[in-house]
């Protein structure tokens, strides 16, 4: 028999007397040890066992009292789920973009993310559904001319209104179709308007040249005008172009259209703007006709005159009706020009720049309580990624406390045992 | 243990004894084992929400509760140097009751249980005082099954010695 087997067999025979068994022989002596250590097991005297019954006692929690409703969890998770909610209203009404901001949100993007038109092609959008209307107002608060009514249309690719413009409709949302789908300009028949527009490109900083080329290309072929251009390219990321052009107005929207469709930029936003100006047309007409009146009448007269100094009277009235004739026919012709050829800016922009965001018109909308509750959901998560990258290494070194502290506690306790 | 007072109460029924005795054995002070027994029942208690029946008996559960308050407070005995008392006055009263060849057997084992080393007589009061298992042993020793027999093997064998010695 192995010494690992012998061991095997006295700790049977150990457990075999424990048990009242049967043991061989062989391990009698052993046997009679193991009696002998269980009859040697020291009694607890009655003194003790009545104390420690006492202890026990002690220990024996009290009949459970039914709990008052503010002590059940369900008034704290309830309680809990208030303030929750309370603190969301807070945040929304006061945080959330719902329309109460003070003022327009500055914040730098990155150039070649801003949009999400794809290169080279124009924003689409819808035909003429969800043009915003803009109040006849100027960023400094001037009005146009008070006997003509105006419009301004003004888009961008994320379909928010730009430029300080007051947006007054629901804001547009792009669609996919094509540049072809850009408004027409109003055109009432006899109604005299003029017309301009502002488009916003963003392009590499490396295609700036490229670009400005496209532009100059475009406006030779739609017979209009390089009034001013400037073309700054940069060695890196950065770039600037700005060009003032006259087009005709008739090749107003194909314009656009060409320059929406360049091959090197994507459009970010672009403006139309739209003055009537008929009522304006018709008095300047109308003068220039009664200037030209006076001066056949005046001419009559001074055929009949019979004194000099009725022809002298004649002669300076006419020379004042000619200046007066002169002076409208400038002004008609001027507005005629107006009419006939638009301003167009091109502004073209490489590198990061500012994406000004303007404050949303006040009222609730389900669209900007879904966005708020986005917001407040996306700032929940980061306060709570936050907490977690200080907690766990923060659980971590707790833990490894705890666990050094108890392996020490064990250790002295088994120092105990060998002291 | 599903945390309920009878169950309780059932296990400090069927072990109190068995925790006190194992206390004495290793302290040999009767304070300091009612104190543990007392300490033991109140920590396993408080713990009672802690057990998991599927690691172990509920016994081998009380008694790791009992060896660390027993081992903590043979630590701070050790810390302020008392001195124990020498449980051979619970000896000579059972010694009036028996005959004597068996006193006399019951003596050398004592006095050979005396010679141990705690760590030794720890062992003996766990399996022949407290009733354990060799697995339970295991279990509140913190050690492997075998090992704890081997453990308990030695022990006995340097018991037979001392007690043959002794005889």
């Amino acid at each position: 028999m192995s010494e690992s087997e012998a061991v095997l067999a006295e700790l049977e025979a150990i457990d075999a007397t424990l048990r009242g068994a049967p043991v061989d022989p062989s391990h009698a002596e052993l046997a009679e040890l193991a009696l002998l250590l269980v009859a040697g097991r020291p009694e607890m005297p009655e003194d003790v066992g009545v104390r420690l019954d006492q202890k026990l006692a002690a220990l024996r929690p009290e009949p459970r009292r039914r709990r008052s409703f503010i002590h059940r969890p369900v008034f704290g998770l309830a309680l809990a789920g208030g303030l929750a909610a309370g603190v969301a209203v807070i945040v929304l009404t006061s945080g959330g973009s719902g329309g109460v901001s003070n003022g327009p949100d500055v914040h730098p993007t990155p150039l070649l993310a801003a949009p999400s038109v794809a290169h080279g092609k124009t924003p689409s959008f819808g035909a003429n559904r969800g043009f915003t209307t803009l109040a006849a107002k100027r960023a400094d608060g001037d009005s146009l001319p008070a006997l003509n009514a105006s419009a301004t249309t003004s888009t961008t690719a994320s379909g928010a209104p730009v430029n300080g413009t007051e947006s007054l409709s629901p804001a547009i949302t792009p669609s996919a179709s094509s540049a072809a789908s850009i408004p027409a300009p109003i055109n009432n028949g006899s109604r005299k308007q003029i017309q301009s527009a502002q488009l916003q490109l963003m392009s590499a900083g490396n295609r700036i040249d490229n670009v400005a080329e496209e532009v100059f290309r475009v406006v030779g072929a739609q017979n209009g005008i390089v009034k001013s251009s400037q073309v700054t390219a940069g060695s890196g990321n950065g770039g600037f172009a700005n060009f003032s052009l006259s087009i005709p107005t008739g090749n107003l929207q194909a314009t656009m259209t060409a320059l929406s469709e360049l091959h090197y930029a994507h459009v970010v936003s672009r403006t139309d703007a739209t003055q009537d100006v008929t009522n304006q047309y018709k008095s300047d007409q109308q003068s220039l006709a009664n200037a030209l009146a006076l001066r056949t009448a005046l001419l009559k007269q001074l055929a009949d005159a019979q004194t000099q100094a009725q022809v002298d009277s004649i002669q300076q009235q006419l020379t004042d009706d000619q200046s007066a004739i002169r002076s409208d026919r400038q002004a008609v012709g001027g507005l005629n020009n107006q009419i006939a050829y638009s301003n167009l800016t091109v502004q073209i922009d490489a590198g990061i720049v500012p994406v000004i965001t303007q404050p949303s018109s006040k009222g609730f909308s389900l669209h900007k309580a879904l966005h708020d509750a986005g917001r407040v959901l996306i700032w929940v998560l980061g306060v709570l990624l936050i907490a977690l990258a200080v907690l766990i290494p923060l659980s971590v070194l707790v833990a490894l406390g705890w666990f050094g502290v108890r392996k020490m506690r064990m250790r002295g306790r088994e120092r105990a045992l060998d002291a | 243990m599903s945390g309920s007072w009878a169950q309780f109460e059932a296990l400090y029924r069927s072990s109190r004894d068995d925790v006190y005795a194992y206390a004495l054995t290793l302290l040999r002070d009767q304070a300091a084992a009612e104190d543990v027994t007392a300490q033991a029942f109140e920590r396993a208690y408080r713990r009672r929400r802690t057990f998991d029946p599927s690691r172990g008996e509920q016994r081998g559960w009380l008694f790791g509760i009992a060896r660390n308050a027993a081992l903590d407070e043979l630590r701070r005995r050790q810390r302020l140097a008392t001195l124990v008392i020498d449980p051979e006055d619970v000896q000579e009263e059972a010694a009036e009751e028996d005959g004597e060849e068996i006193v006399l057997r019951r003596t050398a084992v004592h006095s050979a249980l005396e010679s141990l080393s705690g760590r030794e007589r720890e062992l003996i009061a766990l399996k022949f005082h407290a009733g354990l298992s060799n697995s339970d042993l295991a279990k509140v020793l913190g050690v492997s099954e075998s090992n704890a027999g081997t453990m308990l093997h030695r022990a006995i064998q340097k018991l037979r010695k001392a007690v043959n010695v002794g005889v």
